[in-house]
C-alpha cells in the first residue's frame, strides 16, 4: 500500500507542487549549472571517449577566466550541440605546431594527456585578443581532419570538471 | 478541484497545438523547410536510384529560383539555379551509402519578406566505406514565397574556430 502510493501519489495540491518544484530543479541544475553532453567522436581521445556522458559546468567562467589546460564546451548556433577541445593558449600568445610538437610562444608546451604520435606541423599565429586557442587531445589524426584553432571569448559555454 | 484544473489545462494545450497546426507562424513555416531540407537530403541505407531522384528533386523545390552558396570547404562558392541545387543535392547525396542530417538550434530573425537563420546541422552517415560525422554551424537566408511559403535563397558555414 505504501509503496503504492509512493509510485502514484495521491492527485491533490501538494503533489501537484511537489512534481513541479522537482521539475523546476532538474531542468535548473541540468540546463543551467551542469549541462550533460554526450560525447560524439573521437576528437578529445583518451581524454574523453566516443559515447561517454560529461558534465559541463556553465557557472565556472562566471567570475574567472579561462585558463590554459581547461577542457571547455563551445558553442555553435546554440547550446545543444557543442565542441569539447582544450584550451592550449591564451590571447597574445603565440602558437605553433613543429613535428607533432606544440609551441607557445616558442616553448615546448607539456601535454601529459597526449597518446600516440602526431606529425602536425603549423605556421605560428598570434591569438587575438578576445578569443583563446583550442585543439583535441587526439593529435594522431591528420591535421586537415582535426578541428581546432581561434574561438571567441563569447562562444565558451563552461568547464567540463572532470 | 485539481482535477478540473488538469482538466482545464489539457484542453488549452490541445487548443494551443490545434492553432499552431492549422495557422502557423512564419517561425514555425520556416522549421518545417528545415525538416523537409534534412529529411530529404538524408538518405537511408539501401535507398533506390528512383527514391534518390525525386528526393534531390524535393531538395531543389525548397529552393528559390537563384540561391547564393558560400561553401568554400566543400567547394561551392557563388549564384545557382534550382536546376543545378538539383543536380549538387544528388551529387551529395551520391557520395554516401547512408546518411542522416539534422540541424538543431534554430534562431532566426525575421523580416517582412526575408529570414536569416543560423543553426547547427549535424551530418552522420558511411562514405566510402568510412563513418562521416561532420559538424557545422550554418547561415541560411529564406525570401517569402506568393503563397505566403518560405524559400532557402542562401546558405554559408559560420567559422567557429579559425586556424
Amino acid at each position: 500500500m505504501r509503496a503504492g502510493r509512493w509510485l502514484v501519489p495521491a492527485m491533490n495540491l501538494r503533489s501537484l507542487v511537489r512534481v513541479l518544484l522537482l521539475v523546476s530543479a532538474s531542468w535548473l541544475l541540468f540546463s543551467r549549472l551542469y549541462q550533460p553532453l554526450c560525447i560524439e567522436g573521437r576528437s578529445m581521445e583518451p581524454t574523453y571517449t566516443d559515447g561517454s556522458l560529461v558534465f559541463c559546468n556553465r557557472m565556472a567562467y562566471l567570475f574567472s577566466e579561462p585558463r590554459r589546460f581547461d577542457v571547455v564546451a563551445i558553442r555553435m548556433a546554440g547550446d545543444r550541440i557543442v565542441l569539447l577541445k582544450r584550451i592550449v593558449a591564451l590571447p597574445g600568445e603565440t602558437v605553433r605546431f613543429r613535428n607533432g610538437v606544440l609551441l607557445v610562444d616558442g616553448r615546448p608546451l607539456a601535454e601529459p594527456y597526449l597518446q600516440g604520435p602526431s606529425d602536425w606541423n603549423l605556421a605560428p599565429r598570434t591569438v587575438a585578443p578576445g578569443t583563446l586557442y583550442v585543439v583535441g587531445d587526439n593529435r594522431s589524426v591528420p591535421m586537415q581532419v582535426h578541428v581546432f584553432g581561434q574561438v571567441d571569448r563569447q562562444r565558451i559555454l563552461g568547464r567540463v570538471p572532470w | 478541484m485539481v482535477k478540473k484544473v488538469v482538466i482545464v489545462l489539457a484542453a488549452a494545450a490541445v487548443a494551443v497545438l490545434l492553432l499552431r497546426y492549422f495557422f502557423p507562424s512564419d517561425e514555425r513555416l520556416i522549421r518545417r523547410q528545415f525538416d523537409r531540407l534534412t529529411e530529404n537530403i538524408s538518405r537511408p541505407a539501401g535507398e533506390k536510384a528512383l527514391a534518390g531522384l525525386q528526393r534531390a528533386a524535393a531538395v531543389s523545390d525548397l529552393f528559390s529560383d537563384r540561391v547564393r552558396l558560400d561553401l568554400p570547404e566543400a567547394g561551392l562558392a557563388g549564384e545557382y539555379d534550382r536546376q543545378e541545387i538539383r543536380t549538387l543535392a544528388m551529387v551529395f547525396r551520391n557520395r554516401f551509402t547512408r546518411l542522416s542530417v539534422e540541424c538543431r538550434d534554430l534562431h532566426l530573425e525575421l523580416e517582412q519578406e526575408q529570414a536569416q537563420v543560423t543553426a547547427t546541422c549535424r551530418a552522420r552517415g558511411v562514405a566510402g566505406g568510412e563513418p562521416v560525422r561532420e559538424v557545422r554551424e550554418v547561415s541560411a537566408d529564406l525570401v517569402r514565397t506568393a503563397k505566403n511559403g518560405w524559400r532557402f535563397s542562401g546558405f554559408s558555414f559560420v567559422r567557429v574556430l579559425r586556424r
